[in-house]
């Protein structure tokens, strides 16, 4: 199950799609596409998480660095639709606090 | 008559006068050149000895002989003097900088005496009496694992008449007080940077509490005061609790810290599990949660650092929630002081000669019980068991167990896919539910990116062997790999001076087998790293699944 992301413009909020597996195999290119679309100047990203399987460490390290350039630049990083599994993952690494997770799409674009 | 004697001897005489001087003059060239061999001999000896009498220091004139010695004689007796000059010069020369690095250490050694008392008496040392508190009673016990260390904790009341704090042993001129504030807390890391940074926190804490007696948003403050400008990147868990004293109800708010446990008057122990945000000093604006409570009389709330339930054994096995819980069970009646004891005992005796790894605290909260009963025994573990604690040891193997090897060779995270791939295919025919598979996943990921990293340093490939057993309740894992001996169990303490983000990885990898780990061992077998683990299945619940079909 190899990492796929698609990406959505909804207003000023740009959507990611995430299906398959986030992790360590991966995770650079995840990084390049964030860091790309920050320097682009995107201050406003939703996670589309429901087809994610799953998130591992290294998934998790990148979503906060991200979190942090855009804390600087009052961005917004927001996650919607993720699965038991993985939002285990974001409240056992005490990350759930960092990222408001949305149940759905529409209330994460709500969110911004 | 004369002149013939004379004459006579003469030939004989003078014969014997010959060899007698002869004889005289070759024994006292013999015994001249003998005898200055031996002074220089004696010299040299006396040298010796003084060398051990004086401390290796010469004496000036002996030392004048020496060289002359060295310098005329070109024979056996010079080059002893020379092997011996120089013997005494390297001599000196070490033993200058043994005092140098002897004196140094000294030094610090006392520094760090005194910044071990210093630090002890941040801590307070005097427990209220339950008629201070209206019955509250405290205990608590920090032991750094080296002089120095990052655990705390603190207590003090706060009154309602502005909510000025103070010590207890200041409450006797202040309003009894009508709440008591707690807190405990362990740093990232030990020694002295945890140290200094302990002092920090717990001076912040002080004055935080003294303004403000919302726990959550005490901690919050102390987040963001922490965390702005935190050029070491170093962090603390930490819990921050308030009591009503009237009324028994305990405020608490946690920051990454270990559940506490509460042992109920009838002597059961159970964790209480709270929401958990991250710790201090991480990140930025984070948001804590309150969570409230009523003790009831004879209660007991156990706050404690993972020191206590990670101290490892010489077989680097760790001390474990069991253990501890086992140690507090039935224990209503015992008093703080004794109960706490106990436990750093048992911890004492469990890890035997091996070195304490952390800082261990514990901190006892107890609602006074009038007249309180001693126990006549604890409850069984059946009780236990249903009172929702896990079982101490893994469950025994079901008959209908399945065993599943893969052996691999691992250049790169890339190739972790063939194991990925490998789970994918076989987990359905294991009868693995979506969510068991998905823990399999990342407990696969996290450990074998730990091996590529430190047992390889991702410098070659890594030859990993894989086992996983899949029981009815349980899976177990084992998981060996060829690399550099590391335990991964032991990476609890991530270094301090990298930036947050590169070092939280390893933290956060790890802390999350662990997580999911009902056990865990390590252990170093014939040049291998074998980790072995097991997880309680999850029960399948049908919204939790996701689709493999991506």
């Amino acid at each position: 199950m190899n990492l796929q992301i698609t990406q959505e413009q909804h207003g000023q909020v740009n959507i990611l799609v995430i299906t398959g597996r986030l992790d360590s195999t991966n995770s650079e290119s995840f990084e390049t596409l964030l860091t790309n679309l920050i320097n682009a100047g995107t201050s406003q990203i939703l996670i589309d998480g429901t087809q994610m399987a799953y998130i591992s460490s290294a998934g998790l390290r990148i979503l906060l660095m991200i979190a942090k350039q855009l804390n600087r630049t009052r961005g917004r990083i927001v996650l919607c639709g993720l699965n038991e599994s993985v939002k285990k993952v974001f409240d056992l690494t005490g990350l759930t606090g960092i990222f408001p997770l949305c149940a759905t799409r529409e209330e994460g674009l709500k969110s911004f | 008559m004369w002149k013939q004697r004379n004459s006579g001897f003469t030939l004989i005489e003078i014969a014997i006068v010959v060899v007698i001087i002869g004889f005289l003059a070759t024994a006292v060239i013999g015994l001249q050149a003998i005898s200055s061999v031996s002074r220089h001999l004696q010299t040299l000896t006396q040298s010796i000895q003084d060398l051990v009498k004086c401390e290796f220091a010469p004496k000036p004139e002996a030392q004048n002989d020496l060289q002359q010695i060295s310098e005329s004689y070109r024979d056996e007796v010079g080059y002893l003097a020379r092997a011996f000059l120089s013997m005494q010069r390297a001599l000196q020369s070490y033993l200058q900088n043994l005092a140098r690095t002897t004196a140094q250490k000294e030094k610090i050694q006392s520094e760090l005496r005194i910044a071990h008392n210093i630090q002890m008496s941040m801590v307070p040392h005097r427990f209220p009496r339950p008629e201070e508190t209206g019955g509250i009673m405290l205990h608590a016990v920090l032991e750094p694992a080296r002089e120095v260390g990052g655990d705390f904790y603190d207590f003090f009341p706060l009154t309602s008449s502005g909510d000025r704090s103070a010590a207890f042993d200041h409450a006797s001129s202040l309003p009894v007080p009508d709440r008591l504030a707690f807190a405990i807390g362990d740093v990232s890391g030990k020694g002295m940077p945890a140290a200094l940074f302990m002092a920090m926190v717990k001076t912040l804490f002080r004055a935080t509490a003294a303004a403000c007696s919302d726990p959550a948003r005490i901690l919050s403050k102390l987040n963001d005061e922490m965390s702005r400008d935190n050029a070491t990147s170093m962090f603390t868990t930490m819990q921050v609790g308030i009591i009503d004293l009237r009324t028994r109800m305990v405020t608490l708010a946690s920051g990454g810290h270990n559940y506490p446990l509460l042992i109920s008057a009838e002597g059961k122990v159970r964790e209480m599990k709270l929401q958990n945000a991250l710790p201090i000093g991480v990140y930025e604006s984070v948001s804590y949660t309150n969570q409230e409570f009523t003790l009831q009389e004879g209660d007991t709330l156990v706050l404690f650092t993972d020191g206590i339930t990670e101290a490892m054994n010489e077989k680097l096995e760790e001390f474990s929630d069991e253990r501890f819980q086992a140690i507090l069970e039935g224990k209503q009646n015992t008093g703080l002081e004794q109960l706490s004891t106990n436990v750093y005992q048992e911890v004492r005796r469990y890890a035997g000669t091996q070195d304490p790894s952390d800082d261990a605290t514990l901190l006892l909260i107890r609602v006074f019980k009038p007249q309180q009963k001693i126990a006549t025994g604890g409850p069984t573990l059946s009780e236990t068991a249903a009172f929702g604690l896990a079982p101490t040891l893994p469950q025994p193997a079901a008959p209908s167990n399945s065993s599943h090897r893969q052996t691999v060779e691992i250049r790169d995270s890339a190739d972790l896919k063939q194991i990925q791939d490998w789970l994918d295919r076989e987990a359905p025919a294991w009868g693995l539910s979506q969510p068991d598979t998905h823990d399999l996943h990342l407990i696969l990921d996290e450990l074998i990116e730990n091996v590529l990293r430190h047992g390889y340093a991702n410098t070659e490939p890594a030859q990993i062997r894989l086992e996983v057993t899949v029981a009815p309740e349980s899976i177990a894992l084992c998981l060996r790999d060829t690399g550099r001996a590391f335990n991964p169990l032991l990476q609890q303490s991530p270094d301090t001076t990298s930036a947050v983000a590169t070092r939280a990885v390893g933290g956060w990898g790890i802390h999350l087998v662990k997580q999911y780990s009902d056990t865990l061992s390590y252990e170093r077998q014939n040049d291998q790293n074998v980790v072995r683990l097991s997880i309680r299945r999850r029960a399948l619940k049908p919204q939790e699944g996701v689709t493999t079909d991506a």
